[in-house]
């Protein structure tokens, strides 16, 4: 149910992502316009999955789409879904994006925790903690627990740290590619 | 007359013909080496230029490979790194990455200006004269999210021609090391040219080394048996004098002989007389037969002869003489060559049964050192006399043995083996040679070499009879040394039968001492091989020197050198050979006494005398 609510705003503003996209992907990215900013974090997310490896059996088809999640706003999925949209990862598994409600994030492969709010964060990160999910924090976590992605921005532009040990938690490797990419790398404890 | 001609000098230089023509040879090696070479530096050049290729195109793989999580997560910056580790990579010049849209993200150019990108939409390599740049499409899944580009300048065409000359050094060595090899080729194949030659020229000098020592072992043996021939005929001929000079005395004595014992007499002497041919013979092959030799002319006597040799070798064979005009004269005894001549007639006849030809040939013959020696002749002028035939001829072996005495492939009875011997004898005592040219089946030619009379040596005229009669002369004892006591007997019986009062003696020492007692002594007849210190030619020196002008008949067995020179009387020497009938003697002591030289002494001993 909820994934049908979530798609139908995502259709509506998929123009204005595509060229959101194109700006965040082939101008630079420019942090000071926050719509922009979300954007470009839109369509990170689903090109973290090429780079991510599930433990095996998570997956029992290539066919089985990997479930994208996006805690936050209405807003924010709509980006993301209009980002993932018509994509695949690189093997062609399909991507299905769904918005969730904190606390109720069952069967996510990818968790965006879109809102900055502390206490659910934690609350968030505790609750998947163990279980094979990437989760992506939109900026710097404060606390204990780290999501194994977090985007930062660096001159004006959208970039991400990785944290080895919440991978690790989750059970998750990382490609060396990625992690050429990342800002700070959190190593493994 | 030599074919091998040993001292002819090796030639300095070898015929080009006979190496390797080495120029064509050398270019063929150099031209195929410099193909060869040719070709490396080519297929080197394509080969660089391939995997150069090759490289760029990978590296421009892992380029795409590793930017494309930069492009998708837009970090130019990653990417620049990536594009940067790239260009250190000392034959990259340009490097740059494209988004989709053909915007550059990185990029990096040796110049410091911007990447120059060709058709970004063109991917795969272009090779140009210098640079080799490859164009590759940067995918995520299906879809293109940018593209790379790398550019290499290729090695620099000054590097690359250092690397072929390095390659052209190791082919000028190869070149050269051809070359030297060729040229150390060549001088071997003609210092083996030469060593061959060299060897050649030894085997020939060996050969006619070999020829010559054959020829003097030859003329050694010949010489060994004319020795002991020699001595055996010496013997015989003492003896013969004594038999048959006791048979003549026996026949004078007027002893009551009947018919019978006459007959007897006259066989025993008949016996003496062939027996004393043989033992003539013999000498003649030992070289020890008194020769008369004198100058004369070898054509008019082969023509004086044609008529007996006619007669000789029947009508079955045909004669024919090729006698050469201007022919020297030759200084032989005449007489001997006439009987060495129907000695090789005979012998040719006995080899033409069946009839044939015969051919006389006379001609010139100068022998220079080289030929002489190949032969085992002595170099000079010579007068050749052949006499070939076209019968048995003789094998290799009978060649070597002809000429020695008793040698006979005539059947028992039919011939004596002595045919040869005494013309081989003749010749070498006459100072020639004899030689013989045969192949059986095809005939033989013997050739004699008589040498050229130097000038006229005729001998001393006869003695013309003088004033005084032998009659006058007969009161001077004649001294008779003679060491055999057979012979001495005989010739002092004989000798006093002719009336000539008679000395006797044994040896030099005793004739001495007879001639210093009986001063009246008129002639002495002497043995030339006397016993003790002094044979007769000394013996005669000395009683010449006591009695100046005193004549001398010497007698001999054989003529030795003493008296013999080089098988010719010296001028003025008197010699009877045994055996001797009483007849000779007389002859010859009448023919002395009566000489002018004799009655010259004669005259100035009667002068001198009381």
């Amino acid at each position: 149910m909820a994934r049908r609510k979530a798609a139908r705003p995502a259709m509506r503003i998929r123009a204005l992502a595509l060229a959101l996209a194109t700006l965040a992907g082939f101008a630079q990215a420019a942090p000071d316009d926050p719509g922009l900013e979300a954007a470009v974090k839109a369509t990170y997310l689903y090109k973290f999955a090429d780079y991510i490896e599930w433990p095996a059996g998570r997956f029992s088809s290539p066919a089985d789409p990997l479930t994208l999640c996006v805690a936050g706003s209405d807003a924010i999925t709509a980006l993301v879904d209009a980002a993932a949209a018509g994509r695949t990862l690189q093997n062609g598994r399909p991507i299905a994006v769904r918005h969730v409600a904190l606390a109720h994030e069952r069967d996510c492969d990818i968790l965006y925790l879109a809102p900055r709010r502390e206490e659910s964060e934690q609350e968030a990160l505790r609750e998947v903690r163990g279980q094979p999910v990437l989760t992506v924090s939109d900026g710097p976590v404060v606390g204990n627990l780290h999501a194994v992605i977090a985007f930062a921005v660096v001159d004006n532009r959208v970039r991400f740290d990785i944290d080895l040990d919440a991978a690790a938690q989750n059970r998750l490797a990382v490609s060396s590619k990625l992690l050429n990419l990342a800002v700070r790398v959190r190593p493994k404890l | 007359m030599s074919a091998a001609d040993p001292s002819s000098p090796l030639p300095p230089t070898v015929p080009e013909a006979d190496a390797p023509p080495l120029p064509i040879v050398v270019a063929l090696g150099v031209f195929l080496l410099l193909l060869a070479g040719t070709y490396m530096v080519f297929h080197n050049e394509r080969s660089y230029r391939d995997t150069k290729a090759q490289q760029i195109d990978a590296q421009a793989a892992i380029l795409a490979s590793t930017v494309g999580p930069a492009l998708e997560f837009d970090d130019a910056k990653a990417a620049q790194e990536y594009v940067n580790a790239l260009a250190s990579d000392g034959g990259i010049d340009e490097a740059a990455v494209y988004d989709a849209t053909g915007d550059l993200v990185a990029g990096y150019a040796r110049s410091g200006a911007r990447p120059t990108p060709p058709d970004l939409a063109r991917a795969g390599h272009r090779i140009t004269s210098n640079r080799i740049l490859s164009v590759l499409p940067v995918r995520r899944g299906p879809s293109v999210i940018g593209t790379v580009y790398v550019r290499s300048v290729i090695e620099p065409l000054s590097r690359r021609l250092e690397r072929y000359a390095a390659i052209g050094v190791v082919f000028l060595m190869a070149i050269l090391t051809f070359i030297v090899l060729a040229r150390t080729q060549r001088s071997l194949h003609r210092k083996n040219l030469e060593l061959a030659r060299a060897n050649e020229a030894l085997h020939a000098e060996a050969g006619a080394r070999e020829k010559v020592e054959t020829a003097l072992r030859q003329s050694q043996k010949m010489e060994a048996i004319g020795q002991l021939t020699g001595g055996i005929a010496h013997d015989f001929n003492n003896l013969l004098q004594v038999i048959s000079g006791n048979l003549e005395m026996l026949k004078r004595r007027d002893f009551a002989l009947g018919d019978d014992a006459r007959r007897m007499i006259d066989a025993a002497a008949r016996g003496a007389e062939r027996a004393s041919t043989l033992t003539s013979r013999l000498l003649a092959f030992a070289r020890r037969q008194p020769l008369a030799p004198r100058s004369f002319d070898v054509n008019a006597l082969v023509t004086g002869m044609s008529e007996l040799l006619r007669r000789v070798l029947g009508e079955q064979i045909l004669v024919e003489t090729v006698l050469a005009a201007g022919l020297w004269r030759v200084h032989a005894d005449a007489n001997q060559l006439e009987n060495a001549l129907v000695n090789l007639v005979v012998n040719a006849r006995d080899a033409m049964e069946r009839g044939g030809k015969l051919t006389i040939e006379t001609a010139n013959m100068t022998l220079d050192g080289a030929q002489a020696d190949a032969h085992g002749m002595t170099p000079g002028e010579y007068v050749m006399i052949s006499v070939s035939d076209t019968g048995t001829g003789m094998s290799r072996d009978v060649q070597e043995h002809a000429f020695e005495p008793f040698f006979t492939t005539k059947g028992i009875g039919k011939g004596t083996g002595l045919g040869l011997s005494q013309v081989y004898g003749y010749v070498r005592q006459s100072g020639g040679h004899a030689r013989i040219a045969s192949e059986a089946g095809e005939g033989t030619t013997i050739k004699l070499y008589l040498p050229r009379a130097t000038a006229d040596v005729e001998p001393a005229p006869a003695a013309r009879p003088g004033a005084a009669s032998a009659a006058d002369l007969q009161d001077r004892p004649i001294l008779v040394v003679e060491d055999d006591e057979g012979v001495r007997t005989f010739v002092v019986a004989g000798l006093t039968e002719l009336g000539y009062p008679v000395r006797v003696a044994h040896d030099g020492a005793s004739a001495l001492r007879a001639l210093d007692a009986d001063a009246a002594i008129g002639l002495l007849f002497t043995d030339i091989g006397l016993p003790g210190a002094m044979n007769g030619r000394e013996l005669a020196d000395e009683a010449m020197r006591r009695l100046p002008g005193l004549p001398v008949l010497f007698t001999t067995a054989y003529a030795r050198d003493t008296i013999v020179h080089h098988g010719r009387l010296d001028a003025g020497v008197e010699l009877i050979t045994k055996p001797f009938t009483l007849h000779d003697l007389a002859a010859r002591v009448e023919r002395i006494l009566a000489s002018e030289a004799a009655r010259a002494f004669w005259s100035r001993d009667h002068a001198a005398a009381p």
